[in-house]
């Protein structure tokens, strides 16, 4: 044969074996972007309720609640506010809490609810939260948490300390993906972090 | 052969090619979702920065007030912002702060015209609503004495029917002593040319306080000095020394004579090195010459006359820094010191008039 023929079917071979891994892990990384952001879409929602809520802590239109933190713990967190921004000046309870309550409707086993609860009345988020944590610091741009759980009863001087808020949320894809070098499937992570400086918490 | 490679060379680039472009559209994505983050924080950064800008129109124009209807807009690092304030409440008193909610809403990122609707249609916008307390900014120091000594270097003497009171005139704040002064030896030198028995005090009638210091409250007065609408009060001066409603600051810093039909004054009056003020008796309509607020002796006392000055409110005297002239005071004829905290409300109102600044305590804030 040829050597001409041999070298180019080499070649071609190669070639060919080059396109396809690079398509597979292009097409691999695609559906790995695609379920990050479709975790991040699904997340939004969350964002968008913490991020609407945390500036508020302690929020009235014309006075300071007495009591604006009421629990803060690493997994729940308890204020008041006048978070409808009512004239009549009334303040809700807020509660924020991450359960330990699985979602049963995915395959991802790490996966638990989210509750919002305002003056008694719950919302359940169960939108693939694996991690909610929150940190608490008492002075701006600290890198030390405050120990955990703090309450305003009891311990009314230490949680009207808080000035800042960090929040993590890590979500997980609800199916998981498996790369062809992995051993066992893998659930795509999103995590989201913020620090809130509450503007009612920090007016002194 | 070649024909083949070729083929081969054309499939393999458009497969590369098609790969690329896959790749672009997700750097696409997730820059898209990076800069709407960006942009939703630059116009909250905005929206605080207006509220900033808002504060020192007000202190610059009092009477500067947007409205809902016709908001103040403008651009700001490339955002446009609306926003307008409501005055909630007016202090009941000249010196009570006002309550006052201002709106700032920043639009940023958006395509068109800044501040259409278009704009504003694809813009990341942010509205902050915060209520304040606006209290103007006087700087007048608490009165340690009803008449304060804050100098070490002084002369005193008080003969005639002169008198001093440290109990407040309003009734409304806790007596002080008639004469403060910040050191031992000083309170011997004023015991030594007091008249006891023309002051009167719930406190002492002389007291040491260290604390007393001219300073700063010779950085006030230099900085007054330069304010637009003080008046100098020189020669035979004829004009007026205020009003209750809108009480002025004065400064003496050469020869003047009041030499009748001058009302009461309110305010701070300042007598300066150089200045002399010499008055004749039954210059106002009340009879005698009176003044409400601060009356400040700066490096000097040059006060005489022949009537019964009423001096309401505080009396302050002292040196500034570097001077070391001695302040020969000679409290003589029938001058009256009466402290009274509501006089001084008088120069707190016409220092903050003048200053133009005002704090602004932050009651709420809705983000």
């Amino acid at each position: 044969m040829d050597l001409g023929i041999v070298t180019s079917y080499i070649i071609a071979g190669i070639l060919i074996i080059i396109i396809l891994t690079v398509g597979y892990n292009v097409n691999f990384s695609g559906n790995e972007l695609t379920l990050h952001e479709s975790q991040k879409i699904k997340i939004d929602a969350v964002i968008d309720a913490v991020s609407y809520d945390l500036p508020k802590i302690g929020y009235n239109q014309n006075n300071r609640p007495d009591t604006m933190l009421v629990y803060a713990d690493s997994t729940m967190l308890q204020f008041y506010s006048n978070i409808d921004n009512s004239n009549d000046e009334s303040l809700e309870l807020i509660t924020w809490q991450f359960s330990t309550d699985p979602i049963t409707a995915t395959d991802n086993p790490n996966d638990f609810y989210l509750y919002r609860t305002i003056d008694g009345t719950s919302i359940t988020m169960g939108v693939g939260i694996t991690d909610f944590t929150i940190n608490y610091y008492d002075e701006l741009g600290s890198t030390t948490p405050l120990t955990l759980p703090i309450s305003a009863i009891g311990n009314k001087s230490k949680i009207d300390s808080i000035v800042q808020l960090e929040l993590i949320i890590e979500s997980q894809s609800p199916v998981a993906l498996q790369y062809s070098s992995e051993t066992t499937p893998r659930y795509i992570t999103t995590t989201w972090t913020k620090r809130f400086s509450p503007s009612n918490l920090n007016l002194n | 052969m070649g024909r083949g490679m070729i083929i081969l060379a054309i499939g393999a680039f458009m497969v590369l090619g098609l790969i690329q472009f896959n790749l672009f559209e997700h750097r696409e994505r997730i820059q898209t979702f990076n800069s709407d983050y960006a942009k939703e924080i630059q116009s909250k950064n905005v929206a605080h920065t207006a509220i900033q800008l808002a504060m020192e129109q007000i202190n610059e124009d009092p009477t500067w007030q947007p409205t809902s209807a016709n908001p103040w807009t403008r651009e700001i690092d490339d955002a446009y912002i609306e926003l307008y304030y409501d005055v909630l409440a007016t202090g009941a008193g000249p010196t009570d702060p006002d309550s006052i909610r201002i709106y700032s809403t920043a639009w940023y990122g958006g395509r068109g015209t800044k501040g259409s609707a278009e704009y504003k249609a694809n813009s990341e916008s942010h509205q902050i609503v915060s209520t304040y307390l606006k209290s103007g900014l006087h700087f007048v120091p608490e009165a340690a004495g009803g008449l304060g000594l804050a100098s070490g270097n002084f002369t005193f003497n008080m003969s005639g029917s002169a008198s001093i009171s440290g109990n407040d005139a309003s009734g409304t704040c806790d007596d002080i002593p008639a004469i403060t002064v910040p050191t031992l030896d000083d309170y011997i030198e004023v015991v030594d040319g007091a008249n006891f028995s023309n002051m009167e005090s719930s406190e002492d009638l002389v007291a040491i306080d260290p604390d007393i210091s001219y300073s700063p409250v010779d950085e006030l007065i230099e900085r007054l000095s330069n304010e637009p609408g003080v008046v100098d009060v020189s020669g035979n001066y004829k004009g007026d020394f205020g009003s209750e409603d809108e009480p002025g600051i004065f400064f003496v810093e050469s020869y003047a004579k009041l030499t009748g039909g001058i009302p009461d004054g309110y305010g701070i009056m300042v007598i300066r090195s150089g200045g002399e003020l010499e008055y004749e008796g039954a210059l106002s309509v009340s009879g005698n010459f009176t003044f409400n607020g601060l009356i400040i002796f700066e490096n000097a006392f040059d006060f005489t006359g022949k009537g019964t000055p009423d001096l309401n409110g505080s009396v302050l005297i002292g040196n500034t820094p570097g001077n070391n002239t001695t302040l020969d005071i000679d409290l003589g004829g029938s001058i009256n010191i009466q402290y009274d905290c509501q006089a001084i409300d008088y120069a707190r109102v016409a220092s903050a008039t003048h200053l133009k600044q005002n704090r602004y305590t932050r009651v709420s804030t809705f983000e």
